[in-house]
């Protein structure tokens, strides 16, 4: 069954969405160095090599059955009828990409774009699984991410799905909105990494004997600020695209998208600056690092629909509340994540998400209907923060259970957390036989306790 | 014989043994209640969101229907909670 008939964007659209697509590698790279920096130095060269690998199993694993099941909004689709309303839950595409004519047409632009944001998705897990997670681990559980739990979310949120039909269906707004994938991408990425780092456990010596976390300062703070920057001409790209194809921006629209990210991100990232500032008398660089990420998240969810100004205070927002997360999650909730993954990711995600709710100024003709998804055709905006209420819990309620349980049911097959010897080696040495930084001189660990 | 009765694990006291025995017991009885924790979590996370699915599907757009929504989404919190607290805190992991 077909979802809806799709509407073509113009030529114009279609030449800058092209462009933007050709930026989105950059988030890849930006998170890659960002994930490698705040990790050890002996764990540095595995990092980036995991990060490739990732990288390559999740285009794969999309190539394979992800599109299959995520499809593009005016596709095949499996639809059931539920209380007298359609329930658009998967789509219904041959595998391997057959049935897809790349001709520039947007499904055939949304297979590639989406071939490399899944990429980014299992990456963010890898920031909080770091120094511990074994290589081939991470790949398997890529596979599971990027083949089915990304996909079917994916397909909810932006394949024209139950989700995105909110507002024809029921009468909520318009839908589920989300323009760069502060959720399809970031929330999924970043529950990832809170499974993971649950599933894994703290690396040795985060917790001394009496419960407190011990400090392990990344190893590189100019690779993390220098990923940072890399991130912003990646998300610009990134944002760009998304409202093109999933929510029909016309092509004057993108200079606004572009300006919002630009303001989020440095927005959040001073307000993680300034909070960390004030709290310990000096800047923190890792964490407003994690608070310029966090902004570039949360502002994805909305980069079309709110004004510069609302930007802003989404992003000063953000950078609080990744600042805090981060804190928290460490101190109250034992969790290791070396990267700040789950902070910067699910928690500036979830904020993204409902600013949409909060911020949005969706009605009128801004944006065309494409896609036959309905976010222009709800009964108004009065229920968006109810839809956007549906969709956190459907990533709270769905994704989260789905995702842990998958990476649990994997790591009673492959056991996911290097043995003992490897974190005491470092990553570098015990799987890939060669540390990043041969010729420097290998120090004891300097920062963590050690058992006298 | 393999000489069991003269090794020196078997002629440890008795204290020794009911020690070892406690702290097994606890152990599995700790992590026995983690693993309930965790269970019960994430049935409250599948069950908050069956109350949203619920609440959108079945009621009309009135007050009710937003009050059933936030009370489904207050149990997936719940959930989330027990699932949180289901990962103590590691003690002693010394490096």
């Amino acid at each position: 069954m077909t979802s809806a008939p799709a509407s073509a964007p113009s030529d114009l659209a279609l030449v800058l969405c092209t462009v933007s697509i050709l930026l989105v590698p950059f988030v890849g790279v930006g998170l890659s160095v960002v994930n490698a920096g705040l990790g050890r130095s002996r764990s540095a060269a595995h990092l980036m090599f995991t990060s490739l690998g990732i990288i390559s199993v999740a285009a794969l694993a999309y190539f394979v059955c992800g599109f299959a099941w995520e499809g593009f909004a005016g596709r095949p689709a499996h639809i059931f009828t539920l209380a007298g309303k359609s329930w658009n839950w998967i789509a219904a595409e041959p595998w391997f990409f057959r049935g897809l004519q790349f001709d520039g047409s947007p499904a055939s632009l949304a297979a590639w774009l989406q071939m490399l944001t899944v990429g980014l998705v299992a990456l963010i897990p890898l920031g909080s699984g770091a120094d511990r997670w074994r290589l081939r681990a991470a790949l398997f559980s890529t596979a599971l991410l990027a083949g089915l739990t990304y996909p079917l979310f994916a397909h909810w949120v932006w394949g024209g799905g139950w989700l995105a039909q909110l507002g024809a269906n029921f009468g909520l707004g318009h839908g589920f909105v989300d323009v760069g994938g502060a959720s399809t991408i970031q929330v999924t990425g970043g529950l990832g990494a809170l499974t993971i780092a649950w599933i894994l456990g703290p690396r040795r010596g985060k917790y001394s004997a009496d419960g407190l976390p011990t400090a392990i300062p990344g190893h590189n703070t100019v690779l993390v600020l220098f990923g940072c920057l890399l991130a912003l001409l990646g998300w610009t790209g990134l944002n760009s695209a998304g409202a093109i194809l999933f929510m029909g921006a016309e092509f004057g629209r993108v200079a606004l998208v572009a300006v919002n990210t630009l303001l989020a991100a440095v927005a959040s990232g001073l307000a993680a600056g300034v909070i960390t500032h004030v709290r310990f008398g000096k800047p923190d660089a890792s964490l407003s690092a994690n608070g310029w990420i966090g902004g570039l998240v949360a502002i994805s969810a909305g980069c079309a629909f709110v004004n510069p100004a609302e930007a802003v205070v989404i992003g000063l927002i953000a950078g609080g509340l990744v600042t805090f997360a981060i804190e928290w999650f460490e101190l109250k909730l034992a969790v290791d994540d070396p990267g700040g993954s789950i902070s910067a990711h699910a928690v500036g995600g979830i904020w993204g998400v409902l600013s949409v709710g909060l911020f949005a100024h969706i009605s009128g003709r801004a944006l065309e209907p494409l896609n036959g998804t309905t976010h222009l055709l709800g009964s108004g905006d009065s229920g968006q923060f109810l839809a956007q209420i549906v969709g956190v819990a459907t990533l709270l309620g769905f994704v989260l259970p789905l995702t842990y349980f998958l990476n649990w049911l994997l790591n009673r097959i492959y056991p996911q957390r290097v043995p003992v010897e490897g974190e005491r080696q470092g990553m570098d040495l015990y799987e890939l036989g060669a540390g990043a930084y041969p010729e420097f001189m290998t120090h004891a660990d300097e920062f963590t306790q050690r058992k006298t | 014989m393999l000489g069991l009765a003269a090794s020196p694990i078997c002629s440890l006291p008795r204290e020794v043994w009911a020690a070892f025995g406690k702290a097994v017991k606890d152990r599995w009885a700790r992590s026995h209640q983690e693993r309930s924790l965790k269970l019960l979590g994430f049935l409250l996370l599948l069950a908050g969101w069956g109350i949203v699915l619920a609440a959108v599907a079945l009621l009309a757009p009135s007050v009710s229907r937003p009050i059933f929504v936030l009370a489904g989404l207050g149990v997936e919190i719940l959930g989330l909670a027990l699932v949180m607290r289901s990962h103590p805190i590691p003690r002693g992991e010394a490096e």
